[in-house]
């Protein structure tokens, strides 16, 4: 068949996780066969150790990731001077940093003479080199913000005390595990400062892929190649979250992909899904799948089959650990998967690099991996179903730093707001489809649990934004607590759900007058006439407790041209130019509420000021 | 064997393959320091599917004298 020849795109995927370590020479001729202009990334390695040899697999992960990496080494066992000294390989363009600090070198005593040790002995030296560490975070930082990844220590998988060290509170291993929480605690209280879990690398590769004892000897290079990559491998699923270049969607074919065998032929009750052989192996994917989603990783179906049968699966199948209500989008048809795929990221809204797309037939993988590049497409074939949950979660394509609650909650807002849509084309009427949503804006005088919350709606907002002035948490509370300001947010719910903050305004009152510092809507709840009813709930208080005029602030910006005739719309008159501002009055004694033309009455209103 | 092996020390080298010589040393290369030396056992070790002992790495600072070193193994 010609019509989809075999693809010569480069695998841009992850390192499978039993895979081996891809061999020099395949990483250089992939690296200048996409010789373009990738943007750089800066890397300075401080070492203990002959590291170079990783060198290779940082350009490998770097340029799969899109990165063209540049690489400084520190001097050999120099990383306390590079740290302080000034000049050195930390410059201010440096992008990451990389420590490399091995125990043999920097700890001779718990290496070489722990049996020697009293317990006391050992406290003070795990304190020593925490606070070695402590002196290298504090220069580095005094150099630069960049992240700075730090390689943990390694256990000793063949400990002196053999089994005793095992059997003792106070054993080898265990003062090494016990370095590594202090090593994770110090590191967290520094900014950007992140741990890295060699013990989980030498885990995987094994000890005898993991050292090379001659090339230790020889010039103090502990590494294999295979253990090169996996530590490569592993500080690069923590660049690509630092750098924002986490997947958000997985896209999933259906057939021998979430379940054994073809629905179409054999029918819900004979595919293979169940806690037994052979089906354990997909319902125990499917676990997977779902931890991703609670994680806020966006579910998508893409499979050639009837909608109706799959749907019936979904809401059918007792063994189905994933239900409809997961799946934010789907595309179940016979058409070609790199349209349906290029049409989920349009409805979705993200990016075709922010998806990944994982398919049981290398004739779809091969397809959308010419057809569309930018998506991760893994193949992960039928004969290897067993592996599915491992090469999932290996790859780290969805690894992230922290955990937010936004994050947990973001599946089910995109479909509430779906659902909103496909809701609002039964509607002839706005004000009818508006008075279905059954609305309810609150709005509360901000306080200091909802300030954080205040300043990144106000970091974030760049439409519905009057004024766009940005402010940190701090500059908020000064502004009520030393000059006279209140602060007010504005909560939405419907029926769909609650849409939790969507605006905020800051007032600066004088002594007759309420001026508009700021006042802004979030996007996502435009087109319900929200804005205008915070602001008439707004005046109507101030009104209400003897303020005698309003003072409206627009200043222009690239992006809020939408919002240039708020004031006027809305019983304002032009006054003056003020600065870069244009300056808007309103009498509150004339100000009255509008005929509600538009359905505003039909939005539940609360009032929770101060 | 000898184009490959010209081909892998000229990569790890950094230098055109055709100044590779069977004459070429750690005497008469000036880049070929210890560290370059570890890369090339590494990727000759990759290309060729061998394995050096540590007396092998110590004595392989020739092209004449790396060419032996890999028919002894290939030989074996």
């Amino acid at each position: 068949m010609k019509l989809f020849p075999k693809t010569t795109c480069m695998m841009k995927s992850p390192l499978a996780y039993n895979s081996p370590a891809p061999s020099l020479t395949e990483i250089e001729s992939r690296i200048a066969s996409g010789a373009k202009d990738l943007p750089a990334l800066k890397m300075a390695i401080l070492r203990n150790i002959t590291i170079e040899p990783i060198e290779p697999y940082i350009k490998y992960h770097a340029f799969c990731s899109n990165w063209k990496a540049e690489t400084l080494f520190g001097q050999y066992d120099n990383i306390v001077q590079e740290a302080l000294e000034t000049g050195g390989i930390i410059q201010p363009d440096t992008d990451i940093i990389w420590i490399f600090q091995r125990l043999e070198k920097c700890s001779p005593d718990l290496t070489h003479h722990f049996s020697s040790l009293s317990k006391n002995e050992i406290d003070l030296e795990i304190d020593r080199i925490i606070a070695l560490s402590d002196t290298i975070l504090k220069g580095i930082r005094c150099k630069t913000a960049a992240p700075i990844l730090w390689q943990a220590f390694e256990p000793l998988l063949f400990p002196s005390a053999g089994i005793l060290d095992s059997l003792s509170m106070n054993g080898q291993n265990t003062v090494i595990s016990r370095l590594n929480t202090s090593l994770k605690t110090k590191l967290q209280s520094f900014p950007g400062c992140y741990y890295v879990d060699i013990p989980l690398c030498l885990a995987r590769v094994g000890f005898n892929q993991f050292y090379d004892f001659r090339y230790w000897y020889l010039a103090k290079a502990p590494y294999t190649r295979e253990a090169l990559s996996e530590i490569a491998n592993e500080n690069f699923k923590l660049i690509r979250a630092l750098k924002g270049k986490t997947k958000k969607c997985l896209v999933l074919d259906c057939d021998n992909t979430l379940w054994g065998g073809v629905l179409g032929e054999e029918g819900i009750s004979r595919i293979k899904l169940s806690e037994e052989y052979p089906g354990a192996p997909y319902k125990n994917f499917q676990r997977e799948i779902l931890k991703l989603y609670e994680r806020g990783i966006l579910l998508c179906l893409c499979s050639k089959n009837n909608e109706a049968d799959i749907w019936e699966v979904f809401d059918r199948h007792p063994d189905m650990v994933l239900k409809r209500n997961h799946i934010v989008c789907a595309e179940i048809n016979w058409e070609n998967k790199a349209d349906n795929i290029t049409r989920l990221s349009q409805r979705l809204n993200i990016g075709l690099d922010s998806m990944v797309f994982i398919d049981d037939s290398l004739f779809e993988i091969d397809w959308i991996r010419q057809a569309l590049p930018m998506v991760t497409a893994l193949h992960f074939p039928v004969e290897e179903a067993v592996h599915a949950s491992v090469r999932l979660t290996s790859a780290g394509l969805f690894d992230i730093t922290v955990l937010s609650e936004e994050d947990k909650q973001r599946s089910r807002m995109i479909k509430a707001e779906f659902e909103r849509k496909s809701f609002q084309t039964h509607f002839q009427d706005i004000r009818e489809y508006l008075k279905s949503l059954n609305m309810t804006l609150s709005i509360h005088e901000a306080d200091l649990s909802t300030l954080a919350r205040i300043s990144q709606l106000t970091l974030r907002t760049n439409q519905f934004n009057l004024t766009t002035k940005r402010y940190q948490e701090n500059e908020l509370s000064n502004l009520i607590e030393k000059s006279g300001h209140r602060i007010f947010s504005a909560s939405l719910k419907d029926k769909f759900g609650d849409m939790g903050m969507i605006g905020a305004a800051i007032i600066n009152c004088t002594p007759t007058e309420m001026i508009l510092d700021s006042f802004l809507v979030s996007c996502r709840a435009l087109g319900r006439h929200i804005e205008r009813l915070f602001l008439e709930i707004l005046l109507s208080h101030f009104k209400g407790i003897g303020f005698k005029q309003a003072i409206g602030r627009y200043r222009p910006t690239l992006k809020n041209k939408q919002v240039e005739l708020f004031y006027t719309d809305n019983g304002f008159e032009y006054r003056c130019k003020n600065g870069d501002e244009n300056e808007y009055v309103l009498s509150l004694d004339s100000f009255q509420k509008k005929p509600d033309e538009e359905g505003l009455m039909a939005i539940n209103r609360q009032w929770k000021g101060a | 064997m000898q184009d490959k092996l010209f081909g892998v020390f000229s990569r790890i080298m950094g230098i055109a393959p055709e100044k590779v010589t069977l004459q070429t040393s750690t005497d008469n290369l000036e880049g070929w320091d210890s560290l370059k030396h570890l890369n090339l056992v590494m990727a000759l070790e990759e290309a060729f599917s061998v394995r050096f002992s540590e007396e092998d790495i110590v004595q392989m600072l020739s092209i004449g004298q790396i060419m032996k070193k890999l028919a002894e193994k290939n030989g074996k």
